[in-house]
């Protein structure tokens, strides 16, 4: 009797401790999966970021007049010119985000594109841009607040952008202080960035 | 049982291992990647420090070079300042930058970038607008008197159409326009209410040297071009043909009066004057600068350019950007649009519908380009000169008197920049030594 007793008294603690192990593995799971997931939004910012940086910084590169370099002026799109490749041949670049994509698991990823002298843009839709926002300041800091898309005679105004961009994960994560949360409540593993002094030296050039 | 604890606890503890682990690899991970996006960013802004430290002393004046290395924010960078030419008018700055973010000497664990700017001599001919200082600095013909020097002002209803500078500062009342980028040494002076139009914005401490040497340069390029004429003066009558009418003394020709090829006159594209005045006038085909000269003690008051009538191009540049003609006119002295005819003392009739084209980049070393005796109400209303080309001069253009905001004698006038002087100009046309930066290339 008393071993029975024994493996009844053995088998309910086995299944708690496995039960508890279960659910140790899935806390650590989701805890590893939402830091992957961060580590990947933050890659991903950062690569963009690296392009972002590399294009706007040769607005105008090699332009006679650097003060009609930028075509296109929209909150989310941006149009220059530019010997972008340091080749002695002028460029049109162009930036710009696309709808929100209904295929992905995020519903508010968007494609961010870049196309050079009318060659297929080029998106990234699974580094999970879900805000690209473009800001045209003038030479005293101040926004040109005209209508979007800016007019043409304020293009040349242009002194500094202001770039903001949002990546997120393309599938929700365990939220770090209350595991608990049920997968609707969960929310996407995000990073934000934004440059507000980003100025290509080439449009700011002597008179 | 106690076997099979001990491989549970064993077994527990390194799965809970190997999870913590790969949950600490993301944050280390995390956290080199903004180490990793950081370091790129100092080593960017280490070069750019370099390259800015290194190109503000080309652009400000004294204009100095800077090479070196020098610690900065972690890193060093390292700037270097080479010709591009023989003539020194272009140099390369290249500011290169490393940062050990890991305080370790592995080479590969470095972080390196490049930033290189390029410099040139701006040349006089790319502004529409270029003076020493807003004054007036009328020189009256013949006479050796200091100018006025009084303030000129630009007001409502002045038009800039092109590049303006002044290496004093600006005056402005009203709403003057211009309608490219503006730059002066001095933040502008500005009237009580003003509210000028910058359509391309403006830069202060900007400041662009006049160097004399353009002028000798100058004269040793017309001599080396069989065309230095010295002590008289001298006409220059063009045709569209290419050919000019050489006329010495320009009332009588009783030295020399011919007509003949711009390319037999001079085979370097250089007039040169010494100790005497130019007079021109007439349609020109092909490329050439006219130079007047002073001469010494009585030749004080010569090294004038007199405009006697309409001069401008057989292929009309104002819109054609392929127009192959050029004209420079530079004076040591004074650009004068005659008013009186120079055989009879007369004002030459004009009414207030006349108009005057010029179609030339004018440079004028100590004086400025002015309507003779502009001051003098005996001129009347004169009309309108039309400049298409550019113009820099040493003090304020003086062409008329205004009264109440309205022309009250003498021209009005409309300068507007010729784009081609942008890439080009004439043969010789002086520039500054000082640099402006033509283009930064950042990684």
């Amino acid at each position: 009797m008393s071993v029975i007793l024994d493996l009844i008294w053995s088998t309910l603690i086995a299944a708690f401790v496995i039960l508890l192990g279960l659910r140790l593995n899935a806390s650590i799971a989701g805890s590893a999966d939402a830091s992957k997931a961060s580590l990947n939004v933050q890659e991903s910012l950062v690569d963009i970021v690296q392009t972002i940086e590399y294009d706007f910084r040769k607005i105008a590169y090699r332009i006679a007049d650097p003060s009609a370099a930028i075509i296109v002026a929209d909150s989310s799109r941006l149009t220059f010119l530019s010997d972008i490749d340091n080749n002695g041949t002028i460029d049109t670049v162009s930036w710009y985000a696309g709808p929100k994509l209904t295929s992905m698991a995020n519903p508010n990823i968007r494609g961010l594109f870049r196309s050079v002298s009318g060659e297929g843009a080029v998106a990234a839709p699974g580094l999970g841009v879900t805000e690209f926002h473009l800001k045209y300041l003038d030479q005293d800091g101040v926004e040109i607040s005209s209508s979007y898309p800016l007019p043409i005679a304020d293009l040349r105004r242009i002194w500094i952008i202001e770039t903001t961009m949002m990546i997120e994960s393309p599938y929700k994560v365990q939220d770090q202080l209350n595991p608990e949360l049920s997968y609707a409540d969960m929310g996407y593993a995000a990073a934000f960035w934004r440059q507000t002094r980003l100025a290509s030296r080439n449009i700011r050039r002597h008179g | 049982m106690g076997k099979a604890s001990i491989v549970y606890v064993i077994g527990l503890t390194l799965v809970l291992g190997i999870a913590l682990f790969n949950i600490n690899r993301s944050s280390t991970d995390s956290m080199d990647t903004y180490t990793e996006y950081y370091g790129r960013t100092m080593a960017h802004n280490i070069a750019s420090a370099g390259a800015n430290i290194a190109t503000s002393a080309l652009l400000v004046p004294p204009v100095a070079i800077v090479s070196g290395t020098d610690s900065f924010a972690g890193g060093t960078y390292t700037v270097r300042v080479d010709s591009l030419n023989s003539n020194g008018d272009s140099v390369v700055v290249v500011s290169t930058s490393k940062i050990d973010l890991y305080d370790n000497i592995a080479e590969n664990q470095i972080i390196r970038d490049t930033i290189v700017a390029k410099l040139r001599h701006r040349r006089f001919a790319e502004y529409a607008y270029f003076s020493q200082s807003e004054t007036n600095g009328y020189l009256a013909p013949g006479s050796t008197a200091a100018p006025s020097g009084v303030n000129m002002w630009k007001i409502t209803g002045d038009s800039l159409f092109g590049r303006a500078h002044t290496n004093g500062r600006w005056n402005l009342s009203g709403r003057p326009y211009f309608e490219d980028r503006v730059t002066a040494q001095f933040a502008a002076n500005l009237a009580a209410g003003a509210n000028p139009i910058y359509n391309k914005g403006y830069q202060w401490q900007v400041y662009l040297n006049r160097p004399a040497s353009n002028l000798t340069n100058l004269e040793a390029r017309a001599n080396a071009g069989g065309a230095l004429l010295t002590n008289n003066d001298v006409a220059l009558t063009f045709f569209p043909n290419g050919n000019v009418n050489v006329r010495i003394p320009p009332t009588t020709g009783g030295t020399r009066n011919d007509t003949i090829p711009i390319s037999t006159l001079t085979s370097t594209g250089v007039v040169a004057v010494k100790n005497g005045d130019v007079r021109v006038k007439g349609t020109y085909q092909g490329q050439l600068t006219v130079v007047a000269l002073k001469g010494t003690t009585a030749g004080n008051t010569k090294g004038n350019i007199w405009i006697d009538g309409n001069i401008v191009a057989a292929t009309n540049p104002n819109g054609n950007m392929s127009s192959p003609d050029m004209l420079g006119l530079v004076a040591q002295r004074m650009a004068y649009v005659t008013t009186r005819d120079p055989a009879t003392g007369l004002w030459i009739p004009r009414t207030s519908a006349s108009v005057l084209n010029i179609q030339a980049a004018i440079y004028t070393h100590e004086g400025t380009f002015a309507a003779q005796e502009y001051n003098n109400t005996g001129l009347g209303l004169c009309g309108r000169i039309n400049q298409f080309g550019a113009l820099a001069m040493a003090a304020s253009t003086s062409t008329g008197l205004m009264s109440g905001g309205v022309i009250s004698n003498g021209f009005l006038k409309t300068i507007r920049h010729d784009p081609r002087y942008d890439e080009q100009a004439p043969p010789g046309f002086p520039a500054s030594d000082s640099y402006v930066l033509v283009s930064w290339w950042e990684k």
